[in-house]
């Protein structure tokens, strides 16, 4: 990858990946930039061993490393299933679709969130998804499943809230 | 994998995220189209998928545009220097001094430490050349045929006769042999030609040019080549010696009496006692040739 192709990745890749990491950090801009930028470099660094065609799948991983560590020295890594419904903390009155959703995404386990985010917003196969967030296909799979299942429970409770 | 009413939401999932298979997709639909009741809860699933919020950007991509840096590889490199290299590996051979013989005359010579130089207007074809065992061209040369009494060479029994070091002892230019370096001295000289090569000279309407090349130093001694002589053979026996082209254009009659000389010096040198330890300077008119010690 030379400095044309690599600048052409930050046009491209740039706001999908600011995107990944601001959802996943709960909106905090500053890690998410912070992020974003740490992982270009990283990419800059290692220009000569990535292909152009890999570099996105390259900047998603090396992020999502990044988000993990922030979980970690935030002391609130949450794994995929030592979470409840309890995290729940959506307010009935909220009918902001947008803001609903994502309060109801914050609730999710980092990586359940992370595999979500990697299939809606960058429409990544499971398999794809697997090998960014290096598990098994399997796992993305049973993970997404639980956190379609729970995001589909919070979404309905307001409205059924709402209903009644 | 076969649906029912207890997996048929690990269905929905795959569904909404595109992971089913044409034969999967087709047995999921079969399903619903059996339990229609459940396709609200298909459309609940699908209110779980995110869409990218394009308003939200990265801001600071300046920040992180590259530019090239303009910095050699070794590919592009590398026939540089090779180039370089073979440049300076290639100096040492431009330091030779190399004569070309001009083309009627017959002195021509690689050799880095006598140099030759023309002989004055009146003598304007006379060369002295020293050569090197391994650069005299032997059997490129015309043989020297003797037409007349063949000026014999003229070599010492006992002591060597010596090419003039240097200039000429009357100051003129004709010969100009270097002071030999240590590494010169030490040159071995196998190879002595006499050779006389005939041209035709257009001034002077077809007259003989003889090129004649005499043996100055024979530091061994104790052998007389003459030019009827096989030159392989004085190659086999002499092992140093300092070869003198003499090139010259003569009449007859002074052909004939630098033959006289020679046969002189090489009849008398032997049985007078006084030449022996004499030293013979042999000159044509004002020009010395080379000096003989006895």
């Amino acid at each position: 990858m030379n400095a044309k192709s690599y600048n052409q990745t930050i046009d491209s890749i740039a706001d999908r990946l600011f995107r990944f990491v601001v959802k996943n950090l709960n909106k905090d801009v500053e890690t998410a930039r912070d992020i974003v930028q740490n992982s270009f470099e990283v990419l800059w660094k290692n220009k000569a061993a990535v292909l152009f065609e890999k570099a996105k799948a390259y900047l998603f991983q090396v992020a999502y490393h990044q988000i993990i560590d922030v979980y970690r020295k935030q002391g609130r890594l949450l794994y995929v299933d030592n979470h409840h419904e309890n995290d729940l903390s959506i307010s009935p009155d909220l009918n902001d679709q947008r803001e609903i959703m994502h309060r109801v995404l914050q609730t999710l386990p980092s990586m359940q969130r992370s595999m979500i985010l990697l299939k809606d917003y960058e429409g990544y196969s499971y398999a794809e998804i697997a090998n960014i967030l290096e598990v098994n296909e399997g796992q993305v799979k049973i993970n997404i499943f639980r956190a379609r299942k729970k995001l589909k429970a919070l979404i309905l409770s307001p409205q059924q809230n709402a209903a009644k | 994998m076969k649906i029912d009413l207890l997996n048929y939401e690990a269905w929905m999932a795959a569904y909404i995220d595109g992971e089913l298979t044409n034969q999967e997709l087709k047995i999921f639909n079969q399903f619903l189209e059996k339990h229609p009741a459940l396709k609200e809860e298909l459309v609940a699933y699908n209110s779980t998928k995110f869409i990218a919020e394009e308003d939200v950007v990265f801001e600071n991509k300046n920040a992180l545009y590259k530019k090239e840096t303009a910095s050699l590889s070794i590919k592009k490199i590398w026939p540089i220097a090779a180039a370089i290299l073979i440049l300076l590996s290639l100096l040492p051979l431009l330091k030779e001094d190399y004569t070309i013989r001009p083309k009627n005359n017959v002195a021509q010579t690689v050799n880095t430490s006598i140099k030759v130089k023309k002989a004055p207007s009146k003598m304007p074809n006379m060369a002295i050349v020293a050569t090197p065992k391994t650069n005299l061209p032997a059997t490129t040369k015309k043989q020297w045929q003797p037409k007349q009494a063949p000026i014999k060479a003229i070599t010492s029994p006992k002591n060597a006769t010596e090419v003039m070091a240097g200039k000429t002892q009357n100051g003129d230019h004709l010969v100009e042999v270097p002071e030999q370096s240590e590494k010169n001295q030490n040159t071995s000289i196998d190879k002595i030609v006499l050779i006389e090569k005939e041209t035709i000279d257009e001034r002077s309407q077809k007259q003989e040019i003889h090129e004649t090349v005499a043996i100055i130093k024979n530091t061994q001694g104790d052998v007389a080549v003459s030019p009827a002589q096989n030159v392989s053979e004085s190659q086999q026996t002499e092992k140093e010696k300092a070869l003198i082209v003499i090139s010259k254009e003569t009449t007859p009659e002074l052909y004939s009496r630098i033959n006289e000389v020679a046969n002189k010096i090489e009849n008398n040198i032997e049985t007078i006692k006084e030449l022996k330890n004499a030293q013979i300077t042999v000159s044509i008119g004002k020009q010395k040739l080379f000096t003989i010690n006895n």
